[in-house]
């Protein structure tokens, strides 16, 4: 693997097509236009995607549409890293979709990352035990492996996981990994979103009570929300207003760096979350020193797909592409400092 | 407001010559769905309500009630695509309205029980124009 980006030759600079998520809504780009604009601004060469966003026929491909990607790809010196498969346990109206139904979807989606030259499939917390078990001997025959995604509000020793990290240890399999995504060890909520709380009739002084109450309260999400509910309306807070607030305790997540560290050899890929950049060009909410400090002291070997996030709360003025740009530049340097001290 | 909350996906309501009216509606989520995630569709003109049994929803080209959509899990909404969704226009109907446009989405793989999955209502009000194809 090759990055002119980053200052370590085995970690690859990269993106996901999800970043421009409001440029791909609004029908400004087909997904040969975002390719060749992701290529000219020199934000790849890593190309992540979500399936269910990028392409019309899937969880299908046909080989018209997968030759057409796989000539451009060439062309343009991108290379396919990472296929979001998604687990549509839900799908159907009258009732959950049963395992073998689940595995069957799901296989569908790993043929079509194996025909469009991804080598990684990202898999969902919503992956039952026995989905997963089904799955994995067709990824060990295409040569997939299947990572799954780690965001908040789990982390790598939540319960869900820590039950997932057990099978794994049972199933043994090399294409069994995770895919840490860093909204789940965030040291702050985002400046903007903060910001917006308040324009929603949020009181001011109760932001820092709720960053607090999110680092630091017991119990899960929703005893979280409820604490700082108590708390917020014995300001006068409305509900309306609490309500706001609530969507933050599933994005971000306080888990510690530390426990990315339990899991460092099954680390197949990673998601560079980031939301915004102050004038330093620093991320306020994630840390990204200690995320260079764990990808140099595990020898990470694999891409870093940029994934700004910021696209749900940022102005139309904000864009996605300098965004992306910014992230990376600010790994770059972050990766260089911990290199440099170490030599 | 971010890609994900809008909903009308056009500038006007367009009404034909035998007085039905039509809004394009986008799908109000990162990603594609299948329509039978939709779990509910709800037009209001003016403040008042147009009723469930007026309302038609037409996606890839097949159009139904909103309940013919549970039956089509193995279909896929392409998340570039608006739905068009049809109604009789109200007699009153002034040159303008402020219409707003509800879609009420399953997503299917954030779960929330042992059989149910979180849900999403998006709501988008604007004062569109009234184009009347007939006075053309």
């Amino acid at each position: 693997m090759t990055s002119t980006k980053y200052p370590l030759p085995t970690i690859g600079s990269g993106l996901t097509l999800y970043s421009l998520t409001n440029e791909w809504l609004s029908g400004r780009y087909d997904l040969e236009q975002v390719l060749r604009e992701v290529a000219a601004r020199q934000i790849g060469p890593g190309v992540e995607i979500v399936g269910y966003q990028s392409l019309r026929s899937f969880p299908d491909v046909d080989d018209a549409t997968a030759d057409r990607w796989q000539a451009l790809v060439e062309e343009l010196g991108l290379i396919p890293t990472c296929l979001g498969s998604n687990v549509d346990t839900a799908l159907r109206a009258d009732r959950f979709l049963n395992a073998e139904e689940m595995t069957a979807l799901l296989e569908r989606q790993l043929r079509t990352a194996k025909r469009l030259g991804f080598g990684i499939v990202r898999i969902q917390i919503g992956a039952s035990s026995e989905v997963i078990r089904r799955v994995t001997p067709l990824a060990e025959d295409l040569g997939l492996r299947l990572g799954m995604e780690l965001h908040a509000p789990e982390g790598p020793r939540t319960e869900d996981i820590l039950r997932v990290r057990d099978l794994y240890a049972e199933l043994d399999s090399p294409a069994l990994g995770f895919i840490p995504d860093f909204s789940a060890t965030m040291r702050d909520i985002p400046p903007t979103e903060k910001q917006q709380w308040v324009e929603a009739g949020l009181p001011a002084e109760l932001v820092p009570v709720f960053v607090q109450n999110w680092k630091t309260a017991p119990g899960t999400m929703m005893d979280r929300f409820q604490s700082f509910r108590t708390i917020a309306l014995e300001h006068g807070a409305s509900e309306d207003a609490i309500e706001a607030t609530m969507g933050a305790l599933a994005m971000h997540g306080t888990q510690p760096m530390d426990s990315w560290y339990d899991i460092a050899d099954q680390i197949i890929h990673v998601h560079g979350k980031c939301y915004e950049f102050d004038a330093d060009g620093n991320e306020p909410s994630v840390d990204y020193d200690a995320i260079a400090r764990l990808l140099v002291d595990i020898d990470y070997h694999g891409w870093v797909s940029t994934e700004w996030e910021g696209h749900f709360f940022a102005p139309a003025s904000v864009n996605a592409f300098d965004e992306i740009a910014a992230h990376q530049q600010l790994l770059a340097r972050s990766l260089e400092r911990q290199v440099s001290a170490r030599v | 407001m971010s890609a994900t909350e809008r909903v009308i996906g056009a500038d006007e309501l367009r009404v034909d010559g035998a007085g039905n009216a039509r809004v394009a509606v986008r799908l109000p989520w990162y990603r594609s769905l299948a329509p039978s995630t939709i779990e509910g569709v709800t037009v209001t003109l003016d403040g008042h309500p147009v009723p469930d049994e007026h309302l038609s929803v037409e996606i890839n080209g097949v159009a139904g009630d909103v309940t013919s959509l549970t039956t089509r899990w193995e279909e896929t909404w392409f998340v570039q695509d608006s739905a068009v969704v049809r109604f009789p226009t109200p007699r009153d109907l002034s040159d303008t309205t402020d219409a707003s446009v509800s879609i009420t989405l399953r997503i299917p793989y954030i779960l929330t029980g042992p059989d149910s999955a979180l849900t999403r209502t998006t709501t988008e009000t604007r004062t569109l124009p009234v184009v009347r194809e007939d006075q053309r």
